[in-house]
């Protein structure tokens, strides 16, 4: 008898254990591989198909496979990681300080309620405000210069990062403030330990949007603004375009589309190591 | 099964969402040109010129209404200007203009980007008016070891030829503005602003700008471009068009070629009213005309000529590639001067070559 009922209680327990189904290496790669490698032929397939419709001359709108080449040429030249490691060097910096102004903005805000009166709707206002119009100012301000682009950089990116924070706050269940309420947190204490756990996963896609702005308002200035003898992705694009040379602008989209989609999975990877310590990480199968 | 069959729903609305798009554009991106179809039922010829006084051939014929002459009822004339080359290079490859008048180096680049399908050269416009303007304390090649020069545009003509004559003379440059001599590429507004302040050296450029340079800052004149070459002749601007148009409407380029010959005879032989032109016409475009002794000093400068002048597009591109600037590229077939010819033997006027 007794051992019926501990089997049933260890058939409960099996329920509640994930099972990890243990798979060779190989396979599992495959299986991650496969529907990324079926989209990206997919699109290959529709964009020469497009090309051999002769919709447009294939000096305008080259072939896939005149395009990797080009592709392939650049990365064989010092050029393009010398404009590669200016823009990321661009990027990170500008994305660094905008996540530095938008903690202390969101966190001020958040928690004082005449700050929030005053400058909430301000935030959101100046997210959805499309960077590129802070340029012309930008420019006036700044010249042509290096600081213009990081000035809009931060400007994009800043209200997304501090909005993230903001509704992180303002979504922390009651029970948990109370509870450190109890334990004597208070202020500073609060927000450490409750405050700010609590709100990391709004604040970690607050942060992934803000990259998202931060990237587009970098696109648009490097274009913007071109600096003499300062090689960069945008002014590649840029010098493709004052060529004529359409594969090489091809080429050069397909680089900015890559690095947007490997920053993306490094937030995907912070976001699962969030949820994994959250104990959200209940894969079936 | 619901989920499958709803991502297939999903991929195929997908499908049908690129291809919309594609035909949407295509009927935006068409509109006017593809109504003809092959015919002469074409009722719009899109000419693109530059406001500049290199382009005089076009300001005179567009103001004095030869392009609306020859065209005549059967086709309108719609004009389009551009600051640089790129920019109308640009309009040919997107069907946005017709034909153009441009630069040397613009054109061999759209010939060699469209592996010679995009344009051809239908007649030659202008020749000359290009210098190396310098200041005062700087008398020759060996003065200029460790000074700043400003040409127009990286790998354009002016900056190919620079580079090539400095070459010759021992003194080496780089595309990042180092070596010898630092060679700066950059507006030639810019120039102009640069050059008064003192931060460069000098610039090779084409008129206005050099006049301006010589009359506005004191600079002078240390090499005539024209000194350079056989003759005194190489191509500063010629006409082209693109290579459907002239394959679709061959009546409409020999009517456009017409004109620019007349053009061309015009300003030959009436200077003085052809200035007239030129300016009244730079005023309508840019709403400011060029002062009375720049417009003269810089148009006695630049001959109007209908050869193309073959050869020094040739060597230029051949300079291009010694200096690091261009890949080899094939000119042959660049040039369609058939047109040309035959409207300059009905004139009873000497055939120009295309070599």
């Amino acid at each position: 008898m007794t051992t019926d009922i501990s089997q049933q209680i260890a058939g409960l327990d099996a329920l509640e254990l994930t099972s990890r189904e243990q798979r060779g290496l190989p396979s599992r790669i495959w299986a991650r591989v496969w529907p990324m490698l079926s989209a990206i032929i997919l699109v290959l397939v529709i964009w020469e198909l497009v090309v051999l419709s002769g919709w447009r001359p294939e000096y305008v709108l080259p072939g896939p496979i005149t395009v990797l080449g080009d592709l392939w040429n650049r990365l064989g030249d010092g050029d393009f990681y010398n404009a590669v490691a200016v823009t990321m060097r661009r990027a990170i910096t500008g994305f660094a300080v905008a996540v530095l102004v938008g903690l202390v903005v969101g966190a001020a805000v958040s928690r004082v309620r005449p700050l929030r009166a005053a400058f909430g709707s301000l935030i959101t206002g100046l997210q959805t405000m499309p960077s590129i119009a802070w340029f012309p100012l930008a420019i006036l301000l700044f010249k042509l210069s290096e600081s213009a682009i990081l000035f809009v950089v931060v400007l994009g990116a800043a209200p997304s990062i501090a909005n993230g924070l903001i509704a992180g706050v303002d979504y922390t269940p009651p029970i948990l403030l109370r509870a450190g309420h109890i334990l004597g947190l208070r202020r500073l204490a609060l927000y450490r330990h409750v405050i700010l756990p609590a709100s990391l996963p709004s604040f970690l896609s607050g942060l992934k949007q803000g990259w998202a702005f931060a990237w587009r308002s970098l696109m648009a200035g490097e274009l913007l603004v071109i600096i003499a003898n300062q090689t960069s992705i945008g002014e590649q694009l840029d010098n493709a375009r004052e060529l004529s040379d359409a594969p090489g602008l091809l080429a050069t989209m397909i680089v900015i589309l890559v690095i947007g989609i490997v920053v993306d999975m490094c937030f995907g990877a912070a976001d699962n190591a969030l949820r994994r310590r959250w104990g959200l990480d209940q894969r079936v199968g | 099964m619901r989920v499958r069959r709803l991502r297939g729903m999903t991929a195929a609305l997908a499908v049908v969402a690129v291809t919309a798009l594609a035909a949407a554009c295509g009927g935006g991106g068409d509109g006017g040109t593809a109504s003809g179809g092959g015919d002469t039922a074409k009722t719009e010829v899109r000419l693109g010129f530059f406001p500049n006084i290199t382009h005089s051939t076009a300001l005179v014929g567009v103001k004095k209404g030869f392009f609306a002459k020859a065209l005549g009822s059967g086709a309108t004339l719609k004009t389009a200007t551009f600051n640089a080359g790129p920019a109308a290079t640009e309009a040919i490859f997107s069907d946005a203009i017709d034909a153009t008048y441009i630069g040397p180096n613009p054109a061999i680049n759209a010939w060699s980007k469209s592996k010679g399908q995009a344009i051809k050269i239908v007649a030659g416009s202008a020749s000359g008016g290009v210098y190396l303007v310098v200041k005062p304390g700087i008398n020759g090649p060996a003065d200029l070891k460790g000074k700043k020069i400003a040409t127009p545009q990286l790998g354009n003509t002016q900056d190919v030829a620079i580079r090539y004559w400095l070459q010759e003379k021992g003194l080496k440059t780089d595309t990042k503005g180092g070596g010898d001599v630092s060679i700066v590429p950059q507006d030639n507004a810019q120039t102009l602003q640069t050059f008064a302040t003192g931060d460069i050296d000098g610039a090779w450029v084409p008129e206005p700008f050099a006049s301006r340079m010589v009359q506005e800052s004191k600079g002078k004149i240390l090499v005539t471009e024209a000194d350079l070459w056989p003759d005194k002749q190489f191509v500063i601007t010629h006409l082209i068009v693109r290579q459907q148009f002239l394959k679709e409407h061959p009546d409409l380029v020999k009517k456009l070629i017409e004109a620019h010959v007349e053009s061309n005879a015009y300003i030959n032989s009436d200077p003085a009213g052809a200035k007239e032109a030129i300016n009244a016409e730079l005023q309508d475009l840019s709403g400011k005309p060029l002062k009375t002794e720049l417009l003269d000093s810089a148009f006695k400068n630049i001959t109007f000529t209908n050869d193309p002048i073959a050869s020094s597009l040739v060597t230029s591109a051949d300079h291009a590639v010694k200096v690091g600037l261009l890949d080899p590229v094939d000119l042959n077939g660049i040039y369609d001067l058939k047109i040309l010819n035959e409207v300059l033997a009905a004139k009873g006027q000497q055939a120009v070559n295309d070599k």
